[in-house]
């Protein structure tokens, strides 16, 4: 009971759908915490559900230690930044974050203090006196960042924060988000369906699926051991291979044994390997398969090979890193050979 | 010379001929609201002279009072009680049953209206007046109001209401701040709406005004002046309405144009 903000058996339902389901989470002070997912998770509804504009039907809020359940949202500690923005189209930037201080009753000085600084902390400072109409996509999303954080929320939500803007802005406000973040302290709770976004941000993820938390881990975690298909699948890119478990070792029909971790039950199962830990070569020496490539795409640095493995419904992904001695001479037929460490597989059982 | 697109100029000529049929015979209204001689067959020159007639006949002037503050009431009460339904009906679960309930009072014949007025005012024994108009006119004005606010609403983003409670201000602040301010203009236009619509509506302020010179509008004042044939007077009075409403349709046009951007 540590965590600054915890969730316990948060169930809320629309009509005869569960949009979230026994949803029980904790998020610590001063993490930036990802609740990632596919659109339908229930991933916004929970975001609603801390912000206070659903009332879960089964469940309690706790924020340091009070319950919050029953509170209504304008009396949270908790500022939402919303995914379309929501800024004030009649008020100036300033207007529009000394809002939310003016609610508190704060006024002159101070209140001039504290929206000029964090309008400065958002780099919005030349912008003060603009209308949102008068402002691009990205600085309208800096608006309302100032406008959440300037009342110095416990925990910050953020509604696909990032989803409206171009790739390269993207790139560049994720880490702006991460820099406020850690300049602030405030815990952040962004809610994705970007993995990748998810991945680069957050120190820990819940990956939801039809309303149900699938696994809360870290990125690293969350890509190396996935715990179930939905999870390999849904973060990066990954290989699967269908086949079972038998005698401690991993069978996949027509194949034979492949290299995977020890220690899981006999029965159906699947391996997934990422594309980056596929060691692709020429020569046959030591190799689990042999597969024909069906085409190479260039990435810029690294290349995308795709091998038809005989037996394998879909081609096995090979990622070659820059420098690796057959990217630059691949052509389509060539027969190659696919191999990869044990313990970088993992077996899934679902 | 430059080559002319015969579509073009068939559709220009065609404008230009329903602008003539729509304003000339207003044109020759107000042409001969200036005429010296008051007869609507000859011009003997310019004059001002039925506009100082009017001024100080006490009828028209009363009867121009009644209709302002008809008007005004009307309009406020409308403006009041519409934009609150039409928040409401935004709200609320649509309904093509409400929709057509709220905008009935503006299809419904004029006629019907003050008949079924008249009746329901003779049923709750209410003695006729000013006031009894002001609430007829605020019957239909209702409707036209919602109409016209409902517009604004629907590209109303509804999440700067939740922004704004986020940010810690109650129900009652948020209206107040944020969701009357950004429809505002469609709150003036719709007022505005109602102003002229009130302000000339003759059928229903008949039915419901009672006896007397202290509960005759403008139209009707008008009517009872023409019952002894066009007086240049008339003309007058005429002009001023077409100036007064012209006036009101571009100043409502334009704040909708700035709603919109």
């Amino acid at each position: 009971m540590s965590a600054l903000l915890q969730i316990d058996g948060i169930t809320k339902r629309f009509g005869p759908i569960t949009a979230v389901d026994r949803i029980s989470l904790g998020v610590k002070d001063g993490e930036f915490f990802a609740i990632l997912g596919p659109s339908g998770c229930g991933k916004t509804t929970l975001l609603r559900v801390i912000a206070g504009f659903e009332t879960p039907d089964e469940g309690h809020v706790h924020l340091a230690g009070a319950d919050i359940t029953e509170l209504k949202a304008n009396r949270r500690p908790v500022n939402l930044m919303f995914q379309s923005y929501a800024l004030f189209p009649h008020m100036t930037t300033f207007g529009n974050v000394a809002y939310g201080l003016e609610m508190e009753g704060m006024g002159g000085v101070d209140l001039k203090a504290r929206v000029t600084e964090t309008l400065a902390m958002v780099r919005m400072s030349d912008f003060a006196t603009r209308k949102p109409n008068q402002l691009s996509g990205g600085q309208r999303q800096r608006v309302a960042l100032a406008r959440a954080l300037v009342k110095r929320p416990k925990v910050l939500l953020l509604d696909e924060p990032l989803g409206a803007l171009d790739r390269k802005l993207r790139e560049q406000m994720q880490i702006e988000l991460k820099r406020l973040q850690q300049d602030t302290g405030i815990a952040f709770v962004v809610v994705t369906h970007d993995q990748e976004e998810a991945l680069t941000l957050a120190d820990r993820i819940a990956l939801l699926d039809r309303g149900r938390i699938v696994q809360l881990a870290t990125p690293r975690e969350l890509y190396d051991k996935p715990v179930n298909r939905f999870a390999a699948d849904f973060i990066g890119l990954m290989n699967f291979i269908d086949g079972a478990i038998e005698r401690s070792g991993f069978e996949a029909p027509g194949l034979g044994r492949l290299p995977a971790p020890n220690g899981v039950a006999d029965g159906p199962a699947a391996l997934a390997i990422r594309p980056e830990r596929v060691r692709l070569t020429e020569s046959a020496e030591g190799s689990a398969i042999q597969g024909q490539v069906e085409g190479a795409a260039f990435l810029g640095q690294d290349v995308m090979a795709h091998v038809a493995v005989p037996n394998l419904a879909r081609p096995v992904v090979a990622r070659l890193a820059a420098g690796h001695p057959l990217s630059a001479k691949l052509a389509r037929g060539q027969q190659v050979w696919l191999n990869w460490q044990a313990d970088q597989a993992v077996i899934l059982k679902d | 010379m430059i080559a002319r697109d015969p579509i073009r100029l068939w559709l220009n000529t065609h404008l230009g001929l329903v602008y003539i049929f729509l304003y000339v015979p207003i044109l020759v209204l107000i042409a001969l609201s200036f005429n010296k001689s008051g007869m609507p067959t000859a011009w003997t020159g310019f004059s001002t002279e039925w506009y100082g007639k009017l001024i100080a006949n006490p009828k028209i002037l009363s009867a121009a009072g009644n209709s302002l503050i008809v008007a005004v009431a009307s309009t406020i009460i409308s403006t009041i009680i519409g934009t609150l339904l039409a928040m409401g009906l935004e709200e609320g679960k649509p309904s093509p049953w409400l929709d057509a309930l709220v905008a009935a009072p503006m299809i419904i014949p004029d006629i019907v209206l003050a008949i079924a007025l008249l009746s329901f005012y003779t049923l709750l024994n209410m003695s006729l007046g000013l006031y009894s108009i002001v609430l007829s006119h605020a019957v239909f004005n209702i409707a036209f109001v919602a109409m016209v606010v409902r517009t604004r609403l629907k590209n109303f983003d509804k999440s700067i209401v939740e922004a704004s409670i986020d940010l810690g201000a109650s129900e009652l602040t948020t209206f107040r701040r944020v969701t009357l301010p950004v429809i505002a203009p469609g709150v003036i236009a719709a007022a505005l709406l109602a102003f002229t619509l009130s302000i000339d509506e003759f059928i229903i302020a008949y039915f419901t005004a009672g006896a007397g010179q202290g509960s005759t509008t403008f139209p009707m004042q008008i009517y009872a002046m023409i019952r002894f044939g066009v007086t240049p007077e008339i003309n007058a009075i005429a002009t001023i309405v077409v100036g007064f409403s012209f006036f009101l349709v571009l100043l409502s046009q334009r704040l909708n144009r700035e709603a919109v951007a």
